[in-house]
């Protein structure tokens, strides 16, 4: 039996694993960090311990691709073990974080200096993005391959825009020569000006500078069909409104070799959100881009069904709690997300009716994983035993012993939900363990 | 659905200040949910923490008894203009929240004033003309018209704020708005601190929390505020001890501009419920254009909000409930007050419209415009005038022309202001506020 030393077995849990088509009963085996066998029934003997999931859902470990985790420059909103494990507690077990670092994650030291904190935290994998640009200034192009060499994960000036179209078209002809992808967060400077949220009703009631619309769908139009003409691998970063939503699908029926994501804000509020019930003006919503209007809302999950979106992503933005305590105008943009996203995932789209289970848990594994190409996000036999353990129908309050970020910047504090992310496993190994039930701590990495 | 229904005591309410959908033919049952009490005649007026208030997700009863989301403190108020209203929680967050209002029929607007008289001023700040009903807006004119009295007869000044320190904290630049609250302060003895931000830390980094309870810390009673972010004032009145006036944030509200415009068009008409007002300008950017739709169509008025689209978008129509044109004659034919808003270049991003001659061209006012469309007009602006560009010189000098009296008027409002918040903030009734001169203290 010595070669099932380190073996788990997961039994009795519902397995949900989109990459498969896959809702049933199962066994999971884990071994030597790798799915062993997924089956309906494993014998015990292969194990050297069994893990009681009965009641409890099985899933691949979510796969975020756009996360701050602010190290290095600015430490005092997050570090990269403290937002490595935040994502163990939201059941990721992959996390894209973004280059607005300072320095900016744009030469290949930043890029070593950020692998090798991620091997000091809780075991979360974390994946560099690499700026487009130095400094992500808009000018010149960073060496992408170097980049790539040393573990880049994805290209990204956001949460800027890349602005000028020719650099933008020179950067996806390398990718495409690579293989690379690079993300565009998608927004005219120039619309956009100094507006602090959606431009509508709301914006106008409240004398803030409202957003247009239009300031994303017509970069995303073009930044469209520069993929389509030099074939270079777009995706698009946080996707927000109606009419950015239908140029997406204009262009995806056509060829352009785009994917795109949203995030759970996105999916689940609205500019009425800035409006606190007190007649303040809520700072923990304030977002880029900003949060639209219900039908923006509603055509964001239908796009999520009809597959023109493919992924969910965080967009995990933590500040220090002291600077979200400011007029709207002058509190920073962003919102926490790793800890509740699949909580108000569930509780908003799943337990209503809007979307099913399955297709919530695809575009936090299978759906993001497609995006990067990266083989993260499924239970297939050989793949990393990335896995997070769901408990349903258990309420909870989610307060602030729930987060362990060092942000506060969630404007779901104070809800209560009924499904939470009760362990999570990178590699077979434990980053998260709600309710013990993998036992003792020793098995969890330090 | 369980459901606790909100008991609204309506006392001696005006039957006809309440909108049509919470008028008694206008009321329908909602089925499924058992009436709350009925209305007590002759009760004493309730109110309310706002935290209390409950959202509605129900629209199908909107225009009967339910208002969709969001509903506020301030919706509910504004909605039923004299009503204060309890409320209570919903049993459990599961369930669909429900307004339930019953007016009282028969009843005489003049307890109204009597009844808000005999006890505290409701609001220990001045944030948002948004937040006030109209009986408050009401019994802020109805005070001022006593200061101005006062003041045209040339009496001593008053001690209602003997010992009470005014701050006033001015971030973006005003010489008539700060001049007159601090007049209006002196008028009732008050001490006034002018906080001076181009030569305080503020510019050395310091936190707008920081600096208000900094403020406080040295004695201020009541701190005037402009700011030019949106919102300030909401968020300072989370923490603040002082008394806050919003004397400007952003292009959100200037309150006690639009009430000083109120007074004017009042004093000048006799009235304002039933006038057609237009306003004519820069609405998207202009917090005085925000705070004279609210306080004007909450009096009663009914407003046209006028200029080019990138100025007066259409959506400002459905946000404000008002008449958008972006033709100058149509917006002035027929109007009892024609409201025009100064072209503000140091508000604006960039310069938005084209040309200051292009603007002058289409919206600015002059004599021949006004002849053809409606020579009676009342014309008011909320200064400083840009002469030639918004108006022209022949109209500034008419006699219908009443930009001087909005001047004039803003120390008493502001007198009325400062009373109301004082009485506010000692908990003590509006008409026991001690009003005597300070020949009468000195002897002492």
């Amino acid at each position: 039996m010595g070669e099932h030393d380190d073996a788990v077995l997961i039994r009795g849990g519902m397995v949900i694993d989109p990459s498969q088509a896959l809702h049933e009963e199962r066994d999971v085996l884990v071994e030597g960090g790798r799915i062993e066998a997924v089956s309906r029934e494993i014998s015990p003997e292969r194990a050297a311990r069994v893990i009681d999931a009965s009641g409890l859902l099985v899933t691949p470990g979510f796969v975020d691709l756009r996360a701050h985790l602010r190290e290095p420059g600015h430490e005092a909103a997050e570090t990269i073990e403290t937002g490595a494990q935040a994502a163990a507690r939201g059941g990721f077990t992959t996390v894209f974080c973004a280059a607005n670092t300072e320095p900016t994650i744009d030469d290949p030291s930043i890029v070593r200096f950020i692998t090798a904190r991620a091997t000091q935290a809780c075991g979360t994998r974390i994946c560099p993005i690499a700026a487009v640009t130095l400094g992500r200034e808009g000018k010149e192009m960073t060496g992408f391959a170097s980049l790539l060499e040393c573990g880049a994960a994805m290209f990204s000036d956001a949460p800027e825009p890349v602005r000028n179209a020719a650099t933008l078209r020179r950067a996806l002809e390398s990718a495409k020569d690579l293989g690379a992808v690079i993300a565009q967060q998608c927004e005219d400077p120039d619309l956009t000006g100094s507006g602090v949220m959606h431009e509508g009703s709301v914006s106008l009631r409240l004398g803030l500078h409202g957003v247009p619309r239009v300031s994303e769908a017509t970069v995303v139009a073009r930044d469209a069909m520069l993929a389509l003409a030099t074939g270079g691998r777009l995706h698009i970063s946080q996707l927000s409104n109606a009419q950015t939503v239908e140029v997406v699908r204009h262009f995806k029926d056509r060829g352009a070799p785009i994917t795109a994501e949203v995030s759970p804000h996105h999916l689940t509020l609205t500019d009425h959100a800035v409006l606190n019930r007190d007649g303040t003006y809520n700072t923990n919503v304030k977002v880029r881009p900003p949060l639209a209007e219900e039908s923006d809302r509603a055509a964001l999950v239908e796009a999520l069904k009809d597959g023109v979106i493919d992924a969910i992503a965080t967009c995990h933005a933590p500040h220090p709690p002291a600077s979200k305590d400011d007029v709207f105008d002058a509190a920073p943009f962003g919102i926490i997300g790793f800890e509740s996203a699949f909580a108000v995932l569930h509780e908003r789209l799943v337990a209503t009716g809007t979307c099913s289970l399955d297709l919530v848990i695809e575009k936090l594994t299978a759906g993001p994983a497609g995006v990067v190409g990266d083989r993260a996000g499924s239970l297939r036999v050989g793949a990393s035993a990335d896995l997070a353990i769901i408990r349903l129908g258990h309420p909870y309050l989610f307060d602030e012993t729930r987060v362990a970020s060092k942000g506060r910047n969630c404007p779901w504090l104070g809800e209560t939900f009924g499904a939470g992310v009760v362990a999570t496993l990178v590699g077979g190994a434990v980053t998260h363990d709600e309710l013990g039930i993998f036992g003792p701590a020793e098995s969890v990495r330090a | 659905m369980q459901v606790t229904i909100f008991s609204l005591v309506l006392d001696e309410l005006p039957i006809e200040l309440l909108p049509k959908h919470v008028q008694p033919d206008g009321l329908e049952p909602v089925p499924g949910i058992e009436p709350g009490p009925a209305p007590v005649r002759g009760a004493a007026w309730q109110s309310v923490a706002v935290s209390e208030v409950v959202i509605s997700h129900t629209k199908q009863y909107a225009n009967k008894l339910i208002w969709a989301s969001p509903i506020t403190h301030t919706d509910l108020q504004n909605a039923t203009g004299l009503i204060w209203c309890a409320v209570s929680r919903m049993a459990s967050a599961e369930t669909e929240p429900v307004a339930c209002i019953e007016p009282m029929v028969e009843a005489k607007p003049s307890a109204t004033r009597a009844v808000m008289l005999d006890q505290p001023f409701p609001h220990r700040h001045l944030v948002a003309i948004g937040r006030l009903s109209r009986a408050e807006i009401e019994l802020v004119l109805d005070t001022a018209e006593e200061y101005r009295a006062h003041i045209a007869s040339g009496a001593r000044r008053l001690t209602t704020l003997d010992g009470s320190t005014v701050v006033n904290l001015f971030f973006e630049n005003s010489t008539r708005t700060r001049m007159s609250f601090e007049m209006a302060a002196q008028h009732l003895s008050a001490y006034v601190v002018n906080f001076d931000v181009g030569t305080s830390s503020i510019k050395k980094g310091e936190s707008l929390r920081d600096t208000v309870e900094t403020i406080e810390a040295a004695g201020a009673n009541i701190i005037v505020i402009r700011h030019a972010s949106s919102g300030t004032h909401e968020h300072v009145a989370t923490f603040a001890k002082a008394a806050v006036i919003n004397a400007g944030d952003g292009w959100h509200e200037h309150p006690t501009q639009a009430l000083l415009d109120a007074f004017t068009i009042r004093r000048a008409l006799g009235k304002v419920e039933g006038l057609s007002v237009t306003i004519v300008g820069d609405v998207l950017h202009s917090r005085v254009a925000r705070s004279n739709v609210l306080c004007l169509t909450a009096l009663g008025a009914r407003v046209t909000v006028c200029g080019p689209s990138m100025f007066v978008p259409e959506s400002f129509g459905e946000a404000y409930g008002v008449r958008v044109t972006n033709r100058l004659d149509e917006a002035i034919a027929g109007a009892d007050v024609i409201y025009l808003l100064r072209i503000q270049a140091e508000r604006q991003q960039t310069r938005r419209f084209p040309s200051v001659g292009e603007y002058r061209k289409l919206y600015g006012l002059n004599t021949a415009k006004l002849e053809r469309a409606n020579p009676d007009a009342l014309v008011m602006h909320p200064g400083p005038v840009n002469r030639g560009v918004e108006i022209s010189n022949s109209i500034m000098d008419r006699e219908r022309t009443v930009i001087v009296d909005q001047v004039a008027h803003g120390v008493p409002v502001r007198m009325a202001v400062l009373k109301l918040l004082k009485s506010a903030q000692d908990g003590v009734a509006v008409q026991s506020v001690p009003e005597k001169p300070a020949s009468e203290l000195d002897d002492g």
